[in-house]
């Protein structure tokens, strides 16, 4: 407690002589001895990295079987506390149960390593990912609490679609015998966890985790969007992983993951979502007729950000409604420059330039002030 | 039922690794073991951990062209390799039933189509000045042991050095004349 603040509220009139005193008083008595917690826990750290670096040191000795079993044990034994005070935990301390999911997660991960060095096997990420994913996610999808399991499932699955696809360069060796549908419609498939998780929302206790599962796969289906647009920017879509086909089979798997997410959640923000989804699958047909020029990629991209703009109006997100409209100025600063890319070249550009960013900065700090949705009061 | 379902979600990934364990365990037992002699290294990379990088130097006859390793037949008694031959007319999983020994690269692999010319073990870091001491010595010459297993994959287990007979020795040079000495990354990163 800081008491310069105390003595300033004090002197402003915002509290008395005696509120002061109750303060001071009831500071005392619960003021925990910070500095034997700091002593004790550099202690405890002090042994622990200790104990880490004697177990690295002779990592090598240790006959790979016993490293193995060690590694199970710990994976067992977390894995019985997580199973007998899991219940408890997750009433009075549901933080506590995240983090033990995400280690217990993490240590299998590691697990998978650890045998391909112990027995000189080595094996595609994506298949360790994926086998990762079935022995995992599970437990993950039963009992996760917020959004560090979530980002555990989706980071794993989407690595394992992304490494899958990128195993299919040089196994096929010539690039028309690439599938790139195939490879679209498997890069697609973490979309699907946004209807997934809406379905599961209605149906679970849990509601903050199926909700972060959900927010996570609407940020893969926005990025992946937002991509595509940049890209049509650049180049015109006429072959390979870009053409016509792999658009529609994106752009058609975040409309149907939309449509799924509107029906799952009937409320604004279930709509909202689904809107969401929609611009981002409509985008990628868009982007096809538009790609190959630089004007109408970076139009694609604002209209994008704007549709989602657009349905936090409607649901009444805040925050997400003023980083749309950062977005969206950043883009335009971005396109005026590549439009008239001598601004920079003359004095004069220049302070055209700055007039014009001061301009668009200006015009979206107002915008977001304006028109952003109130904030919502946590409960 | 929440409780046995809870259970059931904790067990199956802890049988499922153990599952794994066991199955790489014996995987790892089957199959004969080679000596393989190797040139070139890159000991480090850092992505995924310490390995010591090498090229196999299998003993090509003139049948099979070098450039071109995806499977053959091993000849021989384990661990001597006499010769490596080419399958005739085979190609793909299952032309391993025309040879005793069969090797073939693995698509899965690190190194895919490559991994019966290239190959990279393991290696602790407290062993790595060592190995690297020894990969540069002109008058050792390293040897990998490799597990070929039924279905031809092949994987190397330990790494062994012995000095260079004059057989060798002269082999080597005889590639070398005329030609400038391959660069190895690391001593282009040392500037030597």
């Amino acid at each position: 407690m800081s008491d310069r603040k105390l003595l300033a509220w004090r002197n402003a009139g915002l509290i008395d002589d005696e509120t002061v005193a109750q303060i001071r008083a009831w500071e005392d008595q619960h003021s925990r001895p910070l500095a034997i917690w700091a002593v004790i826990g550099i202690g405890a750290l002090a042994i622990g990295l200790g104990l880490i670096s004697v177990v690295a040191a002779n990592w090598e000795d240790v006959p790979g079987t016993v490293r193995l079993a060690a590694h199970l044990t710990v994976i067992a034994g977390l894995g019985m506390f997580l199973f007998l005070r899991g219940e408890s935990l997750e009433r009075d301390q549901p933080w506590g149960l995240e983090a033990g999911l995400f280690v217990f997660g993490l240590l299998g991960m590691t697990f998978f390593g650890h045998i391909g060095q112990v027995y000189q096997t080595g094996s595609p990420l994506w298949k360790a990912f994926a086998a990762w994913l079935v022995l995992f996610a599970p437990l993950l999808l039963q009992r996760g609490q917020s959004w560090l399991s979530a980002a555990l499932v989706m980071f794993a699955f989407a690595y394992a679609c992304w490494d899958y696809s990128f195993s299919f360069n040089g196994r096929w060796g010539q690039p028309e015998n690439v599938p790139y549908l195939l490879i679209a419609l498997i890069t697609a498939l973490p979309i699907w966890l946004a209807p997934f998780a809406a379905w599961m929302r209605g149906r679970s206790t849990r509601e903050s985790f199926w909700k972060r599962l959900e927010q996570i796969a609407l940020v893969y289906a926005v990025a992946g969007a937002s991509l595509v647009c940049i890209a049509a920017g650049i180049n015109s879509f006429d072959s390979g992983e870009m053409a016509f086909g792999s658009q529609a089979v994106r752009g058609g798997a975040a409309l149907i993951a939309g449509a799924g997410v509107v029906l799952a959640r009937k409320s604004r923000s279930g709509q909202a979502c689904g809107i969401v989804l929609a611009c981002a699958g409509t985008a990628c047909f868009v982007a096809f007729a538009v790609s190959g020029s630089q004007l109408m990629g970076g139009v694609l991209f604002m209209v994008l950000w704007i549709g989602i703009a657009a349905a936090a109006l409607y649901a009444g997100w805040r925050a997400v409604f003023q980083i749309a409209v950062g977005v969206i100025a950043l883009r335009l600063i971005i396109l005026s420059f590549e439009l008239a890319s001598d601004l920079l070249s003359s004095g004069a550009g220049l302070i055209v330039a700055g007039l014009l960013i001061l301009a668009v900065a200006w015009a979206a700090i107002r915008i977001s002030r304006e028109y952003a949705p109130d904030r919502v009061e946590a409960a | 039922m929440r409780k046995f379902a809870a259970l059931l979600a904790l067990l199956l990934p802890l049988a499922g690794l153990a599952a794994l364990w066991g199955w790489s365990n014996y995987r790892s037992r089957q199959g004969n073991d080679w000596t393989v002699p190797i040139a070139g290294y890159d000991p480090r990379d850092l992505l995924r951990g310490h390995y010591i990088e090498f090229t196999y130097d299998w003993p090509v006859n003139e049948e099979i062209s070098e450039g071109l390793l995806n499977e053959f037949c091993i000849e021989g008694a384990p661990p001597a390799i006499e010769r490596i031959t080419r399958i005739e007319g085979g190609s793909g999983i299952g032309a391993g039933d025309a040879c005793t020994y069969y090797a073939r690269a693995d698509d899965d692999s690190y190194y895919r189509y490559d991994g019966l010319r290239r190959g990279r073990l393991y290696i602790p870091q407290t062993r790595a000045t060592d190995l690297e001491n020894k990969l540069r010595d002109r008058n050792l010459q390293g040897y990998i042991r490799v597990r070929q297993r039924e279905d031809g994959k092949i994987t190397p287990l330990e790494i062994t050095f012995e000095p260079i007979t004059e057989e060798q020795r002269a082999a080597r040079e005889n590639r070398e004349t005329g030609a400038i000495e391959p660069v190895t990354p690391i001593d282009a990163e040392r500037g030597e």
